[in-house]
């Protein structure tokens, strides 16, 4: 196997589309009984033409054409071991045997968590999207006269909300005529049709009131029904399969992506891309532009069957490692191994040189001074110091 | 005359290397070395400046959070507090050694920062000084 992907849901799908149809072998690892995570529980995405449900079937359908793709589904990640180009990892998969798979990069793609909040009151006629879905899909909305959505409202919302508040309300007012407003601070439309959307939304008629610098405490609001978003949360899965993989998330417990130097699909590993949900919040056009960009990186990085080695990489005179274990406890990219070296007959830290990344910060806190990154070598740097 | 004080920097390449580097170029007593991180930078080195005859040694590392490799811009304030130590074991004023932050498009604050520096280690003298 190449490439494993890790999340069925829409993100996965399309990456392992992609990487299919360039003849990688892919692994698509489901944690659910069938694919399509999310999407499966929308009514409806703007503009998409067709019912989500629909769409990702047709793109299930299309994926499992390939025969160099493997979908497991029901299985969840226990193990990895190794480095890019050359990972070892194990599968859990109920009611079967557990399954280990050799592969040269993963790609996380596990999606998010929507949380329902917590009400105080216990009112009818206060609702979230998921059950605004539920309603307009299985046809339970009788006569309404005014709806309210509140979005980026008491806090800052996710463009998921967003784009759901813009999407159900320009449903509601075509297929209802209802009066309908949007409370909101902010409606940010940074995203691909977003704003095409809103403007369809202020078209329709849909009553759009600023709350900034409104006193909220005890506001009095008049209507049949009053929309909240949920939050959007880390998917239940994410702390531990940050610690299997060794892999960053950021103050949310979500993947990392907020440092301005990383391109925003590359991880703190080599060979180790996220895609989707669970390091952007976006609507389903971004997602899917994402994890094409994602599938694209894990294929250029293993499309040569050779992983290029950086010179500027560290190396460890095993003669002096104490096996102290502080590099391997430093290093931010888990690049560093423990292997017997022949030549002293001993076991040492090994900078594994594919998944270094040079950052020279091994180099630094060994106290032994067993460990010298190339071009920055110790004697190189006292002798520019004099 | 004020006293002119030798500096060494050691600027990460992903913080302000390029403007740090020009800097550089137009004093003959600052001194860049160039490091692929701050974390990289060991206490042997500062100390080595110190040994070395500089006046002051200035740490320049990348803003919280913006840490190519994740946190060195943080292990490397453990590595200066270390050498803050040593200096103050040899009754020398650790002032003489510190960290400043920045991202690289901060132009503008480093140079008033360089400014800042320069005049706080002409004051402080040269390193053989007596207190």
């Amino acid at each position: 196997m190449s490439i494993l992907i890790l999340g069925g849901g829409i993100a996965g799908i399309t990456a392992a589309t992609y990487l299919g149809e360039q003849g990688q072998k892919v692994a698509l690892i489901e944690r659910e009984e069938g694919l399509g995570g999310r999407l499966n529980n929308l009514f409806s995405v703007y503009d998409l033409g067709i019912s989500p449900k629909d769409f990702v079937s047709r793109q299930i359908t299309k994926l499992k054409k390939f025969s160099n793709v493997d979908i497991f589904t029901c299985a969840e990640l226990i193990e990895t071991k190794g480095h890019v180009g050359n990972f070892n990892s194990k599968l859990k998969i109920k009611n079967s045997k557990p399954v280990k798979i050799k592969h040269g990069a993963i790609i996380i793609a596990t999606g998010v968590n929507v949380s329902a909040p917590k009400m105080d009151c216990n009112s009818q006629k206060i609702i979230n999207h998921t059950h605004l879905e539920d309603y307009i899909s299985n046809n339970k909305i009788k006569r309404l006269s005014k709806v309210i959505f509140l979005c980026d409202f008491a806090k800052e919302d996710s463009q998921i909300i967003a784009l759901s508040t813009l999407k159900n309300a320009l449903l509601l007012r075509e297929k209802l005529r209802c009066e309908v407003s949007v409370l909101s601070r902010n409606i940010k439309v940074a995203g691909k049709k977003f704003e095409q959307l809103y403007t369809a939304v202020r078209e329709k008629g849909v009553i759009f009131s600023a709350v900034e610098g409104v006193d909220v405490e005890g506001l009095h609001l008049i209507c049949d029904w009053l929309v909240i978003g949920e939050s959007i949360l880390p998917d239940h899965g994410t702390e531990v399969l940050s610690l299997t993989l060794g892999v960053e998330r950021d103050k949310q417990g979500f993947f990392q992506n907020n440092n301005v130097h990383f391109m925003p699909n590359l991880s703190n590993r080599k060979g180790i891309f996220f895609a989707g949900a669970c390091h952007i919040d976006a609507g389903l056009n971004d997602i899917l532009d994402d994890s094409l960009t994602a599938a694209y990186a894990a294929h250029n990085l293993l499309e040569k069957n050779t992983i290029e080695i950086d010179e500027k990489t560290a190396e460890v005179d095993e003669e002096k490692c104490a096996l102290c274990l502080t590099c391997i406890r430093s290093c931010p990219h888990k690049a560093i191994d423990i292997e017997f070296s022949r030549e002293v007959g001993k076991k040492a830290a090994k900078i594994v040189e594919e998944a270094c990344f040079g950052c020279g910060i091994c180099a630094s806190l060994c106290p032994s001074r067993a460990i010298q990154l190339r071009e920055y070598e110790d004697e190189k740097i006292l002798k520019l110091i004099g | 005359m004020a006293y002119k004080p030798n500096i060494t920097i050691f600027c990460c390449e992903n913080s302000v290397y390029e403007t740090a580097l020009n800097v550089s170029k137009r004093h003959s007593n600052i001194q860049i070395i160039k490091v692929p991180c701050s974390g990289e930078i060991s206490s042997i080195h500062i100390l080595k400046c110190f040994e070395s005859g500089r006046d002051m040694v200035i740490v320049i590392a990348c803003i919280e959070e913006a840490c190519h490799f994740i946190n060195g811009n943080i292990k490397v304030g453990k590595v200066v507090e270390a050498a803050r130590n040593r200096l103050k074991e040899l009754d020398i004023d650790d002032k003489r050694l510190q960290i400043l932050n920045f991202a690289p498009n901060m132009d503008e604050k480093f140079h008033s920062a360089f400014e800042d520096i320069v005049l706080q280690a002409s004051e402080l003298g040269s390193i053989y000084k007596k207190r």
